[in-house]
């Protein structure tokens, strides 16, 4: 056993070739361990040139190999603080405790109601009886507050963290809810990315069946953020029929896909208008679009939703129509789009099991 | 089927292994991973995160990211190094691998 004294000592008669000062005057020594003649030191060079670095290292090995009882030193070398200070946020979440699945509800291009598809799903998979939490990460544009009537004060836990909102029986979080009506989000990427980040760490959501973030539209920070660092079970993909809507929702799919995280299927919104007066149904934005490219990436085209006022006006006021009415044909779609979600992540479970880790 | 691992295991004390979902098995030696580190600060030229000089290297935490990756934490503290199973897959170092004829699923 060498006395960390002693290794100390020789540490401080070390000097960086250049430098003014020794490695343990200059802090560089992080730390230092000696066990059974095994001496350990980790080193931070900070701003040491490679030559430097590793005339240092060498003297060392020489200088504490050379006391009594050494047989062995090995120098780590730690990368400086600022680099790991920058790349901490990347850290992975992991899975969230007592949630069992997170799917992402994703659209890419924007105004295809995937928001509105969010809310009446959250609402559907409750009344398959799950339990479901809705984290409305759509910073730019939230709209969860408007569509579920919910707003008022956030509270925190008792272990400080901090409470969703709870209407019609989904666990709501928005960045809304802490922004009054007028005030724009105006952010960086990275405070975008931190946000998300709070939303599924900080936020006591207890125990759910099913977590669905509603993504604001594109392949930017929010959607890298939750592809990297949780393990999503699956995405729902909303589009429109169109043509340019579905080009852009094949970058979403193609996005995700890169990064493993399976389509539960897509979900084609506004699909067709019918005339209230004379009933004749009207393609506005052209037809089967969902299906066809359901159909191109092999995923199930899970429900088509007519275009209609009572969503709508379901949206505005808070009360989304699957509540509203749930007995409106609108409503029975989106229950077909809540099995066929339910079913696909069953099949998903099956066939991909996160591989065991045995350090 | 997408490529994916059904365990990763550490190997004694200089290595780890990675038995797949079309049944083939990496082995990879502890410095060949760390060399290969695909993080930023890794794969810049020069790099800035600095190979361990001294003795061998080995994991001391292995993470799922996501369903597409791993995270790999090196006994020198270095973390940052984001593993895809497919970037992952390319580094097996068996002859089989390497003699580029190989299909995953013909292993």
């Amino acid at each position: 056993m060498t006395a960390l004294e002693d290794i100390r000592e020789r540490l401080s008669e070390i000097r960086p070739p250049g430098f003014p000062r020794d490695v343990m005057a200059a802090g560089m020594v992080r730390s230092i361990d000696s066990q059974d003649g095994t001496v350990t030191i980790a080193l931070e060079p900070r701003a040491l040139p490679p030559q430097a670095l590793n005339a240092t290292v060498a003297d060392i090995r020489r200088a504490v190999g050379a006391l009594e009882g050494v047989q062995e030193v090995t120098v780590h070398v730690i990368q400086p603080q600022a680099v790991q200070a920058s790349e901490a946020p990347n850290e992975e979440i992991g899975p969230i405790p007592g949630v069992r699945d997170i799917i992402a509800v994703a659209s890419t291009k924007g105004g295809v109601g995937k928001s509105t598809v969010a809310a009446n799903l959250a609402l559907a998979l409750g009344q398959l009886h799950q339990r479901v939490g809705l984290l409305d990460a759509d910073v730019y544009g939230p709209s969860v507050p408007i569509m579920f009537g919910a707003g008022g004060r956030l509270r925190p836990s008792e272990n400080q963290r901090i409470l969703p909102l709870q209407k019609h029986g989904v666990k709501l979080m928005s960045v809304g809810f802490f922004l009054d009506d007028q005030s724009p989000v105006i952010w960086r990427g990275p405070m975008v990315m931190g946000l998300v980040r709070q939303f599924l760490k900080d936020v006591e959501w207890g125990e759910l069946d099913i977590l669905m973030v509603d993504l604001p539209p594109g392949t930017g920070d929010a959607q890298l953020t939750l592809v990297q660092q949780v393990p999503l079970a699956g995405a729902v993909v909303v589009t429109t029929p169109q043509e340019v809507a579905t080009l852009d929702v094949q970058r979403g799919i193609a996005m995700f896909q890169r990064v493993n995280t399976p389509i539960l299927g897509v979900v084609e919104n506004m699909s067709h208008y019918r005339c209230p007066t004379c009933g004749k149904e009207e393609d506005v934005f052209g037809g089967g679009g969902g299906a066809h490219m359901a159909a191109r990436f092999g995923v199930p085209l899970l429900g088509r939703i007519p275009l209609v006022t009572e969503v709508r006006t379901g949206g505005d006021t808070g009360q989304p129509i699957v509540v509203a009415q749930p007995e409106h044909p609108i409503s029975k779609i989106f229950a077909q789009i809540a099995r066929g979600t339910l079913e696909a992540l069953e099949a998903e479970r099956l066939a991909a099991p996160p591989p065991k880790i045995i350090i | 089927m997408r490529l994916a691992p059904t365990s990763i295991k550490r190997l004694g004390r200089d290595s780890v292994e990675v038995v797949w979902n079309d049944g083939h098995r990496s082995v990879y030696p502890n410095h060949h991973l760390r060399q290969h580190c695909p993080c930023a600060s890794c794969r810049r030229q020069p790099p800035r995160s600095l190979p361990v000089f001294g003795a061998e290297i080995s994991p001391i935490d292995i993470s799922v990211v996501g369903r597409y990756a791993v995270s790999i934490e090196w006994s020198d503290r270095h973390d940052s190094g984001i593993y895809s199973y497919e970037t992952l897959r390319q580094l097996c170092p068996c002859d089989f691998c390497h003699a580029g004829a190989a299909k995953p699923n013909a292993a």
